[in-house]
């Protein structure tokens, strides 16, 4: 029986990695199961001077879709989603689209233009606008099936509450819809939604995390799982990030591997300590029940002023071993080993910047402090190398700095290696709104900008650096070593392409030749090296 | 889960195993992206033109410094806001502030010698510097060692 389930295992693992894991396109948020956003497999993007030399746009949608749109895009906030020559994305219309990669021309649309929009009544964070969440791509009963989150006014009480959606990826055919799993009541309490939460298709269920519209009041966060086959929730399957009546929502995205990953938001807005509180945690749940694996919470409630960890996770399979790996909103970057045994507290393989609070977590004696400062987005990974906005050596002292940071962290080196680049991104406002994710394939890494550029730089394994700066960013390079600091690389800007369609906030999708980029203008780009 | 346990190891041995080898185009499998970058003898000769948005300047031997904030205090005083930064394993020349100071160690561990007084710190301490008193620091961690001033200096 055991030696059935592990075969049984290691197929469902083979199928998802094939579908998923080392595909050429990009089937899903952050390319696959294990929100990597990295492409494998090699192609032109993948060559430092191809990609140095001239770029040339291939087609703006909704310019190429071949008809006027009604209503016309507006930002997307969902990342662009590629498979089999198609661009699978929703946007803040409410409105899905498939587009022909390699023409621009709109294939179908979902629903219909004559169809009510997939929108909600509330409009109060950027992803409560129609459709924030990348799609995943997977098959359901033989066909090829694209899965999303939406709002959907036709179930609950007609506001938009959050529900998923499965359509046949040749022509838009609903497949599916769930049941209502985030609920939008007009109670002056109830405004759950699915925002930027993407699905992840893992063990013949579709995983998707319950957030808000903000904190006013908070609800409580949830990862609901549905079965595959029919959209039907799955009872058996139960994860709250709190006791009732709040906090702890899952504004990200799960991962998977041996069990299923999340991030929670935070839950003080005053009043008592929920119980249970797994909010502001980087949590390991078993994929059947949701029951915890391990919890991982470095911010205690009381100095809880709403760092919410937001970023997906990324699941890195290192030369030291798998780890879990995320930035918090207040800065800090935590690798978790995968392994922690149950039911336990994870076992920290270590955090950026390091300090006292790696073995248990932060302290009101340490005087540090958790709060609303902006580090959301998900990091790379490439082998032993996460690529991530966070804070750095200073995060203490001059938080916001990060923001205008991408660092390149060494998961498996000394803490004295760890930092292995830092790069200032240009092209921003530096604000915490100034990157996207980033996406990586073969140590050139791809990420947008709030001012709207394409930026690709170099791992200096493949690219030589364009020279050496200090480790803390905060003290010039020339005092760098003789005040025991060390000097990191500071990586080549391979190109830096003015897109001139609105800020970046997605994820580049890296697809062997073409990159697909989503925009706030309301545009979805295609572009290639080469002229 | 103690099913699980057995079962877990063998699913991850899979992941990994069809990662490594799994993809047709996957070439990667030597040190780039898992062995550290090589540091050239002479980097010091070669830094990048990035320059700090908030500079540390050298205030004394070991000892870095930064002026965040400054606004006129009560009548005859000023108030400054100043960041100290002591670098891993290093220890500073004793100096004397321009006033006095409440201190609060933001990072790091070390110790401050204030008039010849030793004190171990790490971080969320807090002191206070009374004008005019010699100081030192010291870090005697890996880390950062970052003391953020609250100075009240006479005009």
């Amino acid at each position: 029986m055991e030696r059935h389930l592990i075969a049984t295992s290691c197929l469902v693992m083979a199928v998802a990695l094939s579908v998923a894991g080392c595909s050429s396109d990009w089937p899903a948020f952050r390319h696959n199961i294990l929100r990597t956003g990295a492409q494998l497999n090699n192609g032109p993007l993948t060559d430092a001077t191809t990609v140095s030399g001239p770029w040339s746009t291939g087609w703006t949608f909704p310019d190429s879709a071949g008809i006027v749109l009604n209503p016309v895009p507006g930002a997307f906030r969902a990342g662009p989603i590629v498979y089999q020559g198609t661009v699978y994305i929703g946007n803040s219309n409410g409105y899905f689209y498939a587009i022909d990669a390699s023409t621009g021309h709109l294939k179908w649309q979902y629903p219909q233009p004559n169809q009510t929009a997939l929108t909600q009544t509330f409009t109060s964070n950027p992803s409560s606008a129609g459709i924030a969440s990348s799609a995943f791509i997977t098959r359901i009963g033989g066909k090829g099936a694209v899965v999303f989150g939406a709002p959907d006014r036709s179930i609950g009480a007609g506001l938009g509450s959050g529900r998923l959606f499965a359509l046949d990826i040749s022509n838009g055919h609903e497949i599916w819809k769930s049941p209502e799993i985030a609920a939008l009541r007009n109670d002056g309490v109830t405004h759950e939604q699915i925002g930027y939460s993407s699905p992840l298709v893992l063990n013949d269920h579709v995983y998707i995390g319950v957030a808000d519209h903000g904190d006013n009041p908070i609800q409580r966060g949830t990862l609901v799982a549905v079965r595959l086959a029919d959209g039907s929730i799955d009872n058996g399957f139960r994860f709250f990030s709190t006791g009732l009546p709040r906090g702890g929502g899952i504004w990200g995205s799960a991962a998977g591997l041996d069990g299923i990953y999340v991030t929670t938001g935070n839950a003080n807005i005053g009043g008592p300590n929920p119980t249970p509180n797994h909010a502001l945690s980087l949590l390991k749940l078993d994929p059947n029940t949701g029951n915890i694996v391990w919890q991982w919470q470095p911010v205690p409630y009381d100095l809880d002023a709403d760092p919410d960890w937001t970023a997906t996770p990324a699941l890195m399979l290192a030369s030291c071993g798998a780890l879990a790996v995320s930035v918090q909103k207040d800065g800090w970057t935590w690798a978790i080993n995968t392994g922690s045994g149950a039911p336990a507290v994870g076992t920290v393989r270590w955090a950026f910047p390091s300090g006292s609070w790696v073995t248990s977590g932060f302290t009101a004696a340490d005087g540090t402090i958790h709060g609303d400062t902006r580090y959301l987005r998900p990091g790379a990974a490439w082998n032993d190398v996460y690529i991530v906005q966070t804070g750095g050596l200073n995060v203490t002292t001059n938080v916001m700095d990060g923001f205008r940071h991408l660092y390149a962290l060494n998961a498996c080196a000394n803490e004295s290696d760890r930092i292995r680049w830092i790069k200032d991104i240009p092209s921003t406002n530096g604000g915490e709104y100034s990157l996207g994710p980033p996406s990586v394939t073969h140590g050139i890494v791809y990420v947008g900008t709030d001012q709207g550029h394409l930026i690709i730089i170099g791992d200096p394994s493949v690219a030589a650096a364009a020279g050496w700066r200090c480790s803390d960013p905060d003290v010039p390079s020339n005092l760098c070593v003789a005040n025991g600091f060390s000097l990191v690389p500071d990586p080549t800007v391979l190109k830096d392409i003015d897109l001139h369609a609105g800020p970046i906030t997605t994820e580049p999708a890296l697809v062997g030749d073409p990159v697909f980029v989503s925009t706030e203008g309301g545009k979805v780009i295609m572009l290639r090296p080469g002229r | 889960m103690d099913r699980c346990r057995h079962i877990c190891p063998v699913i991850l041995l899979c992941v990994v195993s069809l990662a490594t080898i799994g993809c047709k185009a996957y070439t990667e499998r030597g040190a780039k992206g898992i062995g550290l970058l090589p540091k050239p003898a002479d980097a010091e000769q070669h830094l990048s033109t990035y320059r700090p948005r908030d500079p540390y300047s050298q205030l004394a031997a070991g000892l870095l410094a930064r002026t965040i904030y400054q606004s006129a205090g009560p009548t005859g005083t000023r108030i400054a806001v100043t960041d100290y930064l002591i670098g891993p394993k290093r220890h500073t020349s004793s100096i004397t502030l321009p006033g006095a100071a409440i201190c609060e160690v933001k990072s790091g561990d070390g110790v401050v010698r204030l008039a010849g007084a030793e004190q171990k710190v790490n971080s969320g301490t807090t002191f206070a510097v009374a004008q005019g008193t010699a100081v030192a620091f010291e870090n005697t961690s890996e880390f950062p060692f970052a003391i953020r001033l609250h100075l009240i200096q006479k005009e």
